[in-house]
């Protein structure tokens, strides 16, 4: 038994968050079990949860090579307002490739900052925040209403559908690819990878890429969903997905055990956890301290302590 | 090893405290629903039992949320401590709070959460016009009545889609513009002629206290200088800093006008200008109060301070209570105004402190709520509303005093 528990005890780690999930649903399905358990509110799960999903699934790529990024809010601000700008010039059937492109330029020219400029990428994530918090802030004279034909969207088979394909292509580019699998060996090894021949560089700067494509649509997932780019669009969404990403598994200095799930699961947890509370009509008081704890609980059982470090 | 039992005893530990703070601290419908159906029947065979002993019935309990931005500033604190009063009052209400949600997205996250929780009315003080679309479109479908506080709808296509939604009830708000530019006057009054400004960005429901602010500036003259925002996250330090830049850079500045002094801002402020080699050479007016305002008017650094709208939330709760309680005062939005009290004087201040700052001082009476509702009061009209509100002023809370 006990060395059954040895050999498996790495991936019984692993599945942690997913049986944290599991408690936090069959806790607040027993305690609140009618209002828990009803459509609209399982709609509203997803509904919540799915924005950050997508942030968490593109900072799952930046996170393998052991980095992390603080740009999603500001740069889905960033990226809400230039599209819907050009769009505006141009016509609004662009919005949604024009999300996706913008948000993969955002991406790439944070990954430039990091990798020619050699700075850090927390910190050029954390200057595009700021220009994108700006930018918004400044645009805001600027009514940006999401136009009538999208508003239809706005419904939790749309949000499912894109969660669907944005992960599966995300499981398989991290699973099955180079891209994946080269981000993962740069999160084990920097230099190992360079001496291996991996062009270090240009697969850091596809991951950076790639997460602003998940910028880009988290972007019109927010239009369909606030109906507006405001001056507040994406206000906090870079700490609520590092959390949910690290709460559901994903090492903090990447590597080998990187993986997609963790920013799904980890995304429901905090969903959930804060949907749950309120049913039950928590102490306002109380529903962070509670929040905080669980979400301890959760990485001292998950953290992978060997691996923690923060440095690319 | 010894890490590993540390890890143990950690997590044993911590789970111990959640499970107390669950059990603890979550209402009589959490836990074993056994046992909350119990404590409920319990609590409501009580209530109803106190009800008949003061000759009321209780009847359906109905639930309303509350979206609010946070509660640890004056104004907050002050809807929390009056709409529980107000529900302790009327009895047949259970308040759900939602507290903490600052942009649009939390909102309407909140209002869904809200609706789940079985809430048949939402009260919410909207970050922003787009808050109010999609809460509009929230609740209608979910048949959930909602209304405002301390804000109205700027933006014309929102607003007159939102009017045609039947749920939506009104709002309850202030002449932002128009005390701005009073505070501006008082500025002018205390000898200033050159001021920077901290401005509420545009788009913010609240950026009418910048035309105010303008509008009085050339009336009375005063030449604005610099102007500074109103930082995003409330930012105490990142206020004080552009305070700081300005008055470096502007050194004719003789006063500085905050469009908004809640979350600390005023303090910190008050603070700073208290701290310049010459106190009190630089003024302060303040849109909002803060604590610590009886003491920068003692060193003469606080001119004026525009607040006490607190209960605005109660007159839109009350509104709100009557329509989920089945008795609508108006099938048309309900828009109504609150005054707000400027603050110019020491004395003032301890006037305001004593009634308004002591958030746990209720300052209307529980026969007063009452006589807000159809429930109490079956002749109650919304004329009873503004005649109400209209007396409200310092000398109003002193006749009032209770």
């Amino acid at each position: 038994m006990n060395r059954w528990y040895q050999d498996n005890k790495e991936r019984i780690a692993g599945l942690f968050p997913v049986i944290g999930l599991m408690c936090l649903f069959l806790l607040f399905s027993v305690t609140a079990g009618d209002k828990f358990l009803s459509p609209f509110n399982l709609s509203n799960i997803v509904n919540q949860a799915c924005i950050i999903m997508v942030t968490g699934i593109g900072v799952c790529f930046i996170m393998s090579h052991n980095n992390l990024d603080l740009s999603c809010g500001g740069a889905m601000a960033l990226c809400g307002v230039i599209t819907y700008l050009m769009c505006e010039k141009i016509s609004f059937i662009f919005l949604i490739p024009g999300c996706i492109i913008v948000g993969m330029l955002i991406g790439f020219l944070t990954g430039c900052i990091h990798v020619y400029g050699r700075i850090p990428a927390f910190l050029a994530g954390f200057a595009m925040m700021s220009l994108g918090r700006g930018i918004s802030v400044i645009s805001v004279d600027h009514k940006m209403r999401t136009p009538g034909i999208y508003k239809s969207l706005n419904t939790v088979g749309f949000y499912i559908g894109v969660l669907l394909v944005v992960s599966i292509i995300a499981i398989f580019v991290m699973k099955y690819t180079r891209i994946g699998k080269y981000n993962k060996l740069i999160g084990v090894n920097p230099i190992t990878a360079e001496m291996s021949g991996i062009n270090v560089n240009r697969y850091k700067l596809i991951a950076f890429m790639i997460n602003g494509v998940t910028i880009g649509i988290a972007t019109f997932l927010t239009l369909i969903r606030a109906g507006a780019i405001t001056n507040t669009t994406g206000n906090g969404v870079e700490t609520n997905t590092l959390i949910a990403v690290v709460i559901g598994g994903m090492p903090l200095a990447g590597g080998s055990k990187s993986k997609i799930g963790a920013a799904i699961v980890g995304a429901l947890i905090f969903t959930v956890l804060q949907n749950g509370l309120i049913i039950w009509q928590m102490n306002a008081d109380w529903i962070n301290v509670i929040k905080g704890i669980v979400f301890l609980i959760i990485v001292i059982l998950t953290v992978d302590r060997k691996h923690m470090t923060l440095t690319a | 090893m010894t890490a590993k039992l540390v890890k143990k005893v950690l997590c044993t530990a911590l789970v111990t405290v959640s499970l107390g703070i669950f059990t603890g601290c979550s209402s009589d419908k959490a836990a074993d629903p056994g046992q909350s159906e119990k404590a409920a029947e319990t609590t409501e065979r009580k209530t109803e039992e106190e009800a008949e002993a003061s000759g009321e019935t209780v009847g359906e309990v109905h639930k309303i949320g509350v979206i609010l931005y946070g509660r640890d500033d004056n104004m907050g604190a002050a809807i929390y401590s009056y709409l529980n009063h107000a529900a302790e009052v009327l009895k047949n209400v259970e308040l759900v709070w939602d507290i903490g949600a600052f942009d649009v997205d939390a909102q309407i996250s909140s209002t869904q959460n809200l609706i789940a929780a079985g809430c048949e009315g939402i009260i919410c003080l909207p970050m922003s016009d787009d808050t109010v679309a999609q809460m509009s479109d929230i609740c209608e479908q979910a048949n959930v009545y909602f209304s405002l506080m301390f804000r109205d709808i700027t933006d014309e296509t929102i607003r007159n889609d939102v009017y045609q939604n039947p749920y939506f009830l009104g709002f309850v708000r202030e002449d932002d513009a128009a005390v701005a530019k009073a505070m501006v006057k008082e500025l002018a009054d205390a000898g200033v002629t050159h001021m920077g400004v901290q401005v509420m960005a545009s788009g913010n429901p609240l950026s009418v206290r910048n035309d105010g602010m303008y509008e009085g500036a050339e009336e009375y003259g005063i030449t604005i200088d610099a102007e500074f925002p109103v930082t995003s996250s409330g930012d105490v330090n990142g206020n004080n800093t552009y305070i700081q830049n300005t008055l470096d850079s502007y050194p004719d500045v003789q006063a500085i006008y905050l469009t908004s002094a809640s979350i600390g801002l005023g303090e910190g402020a008050a603070n700073l200008l208290g701290s310049l080699s010459d106190p009190g050479s630089v003024k302060l007016a303040s849109f909002d109060v803060f604590d610590g305002m009886s003491d920068a008017f003692d060193n003469e650094i606080l001119v004026c301070a525009a607040g006490g709208v607190n209960p605005d939330a109660l007159f839109s709760f009350m509104v709100l209570y009557n329509a989920v309680d089945g008795n609508r005062l108006s099938e048309d939005v309900t828009e109504l105004y609150q005054n707000f009290l400027l603050v110019t004087s020491s004395e003032e201040c301890k006037l305001f402190e004593k009634y308004v700052g002591n958030t746990e001082y209720q300052i209307y009476t529980d026969e007063q709520i009452k006589n807000l509702a159809v429930r109490f009061n079956p002749n109650v009209t919304l004329k009873d509303y503004e005649d109400l509100m209209d007396l409200y002023s310092l000398e109003w809370l002193q006749e009032n005093e209770h």
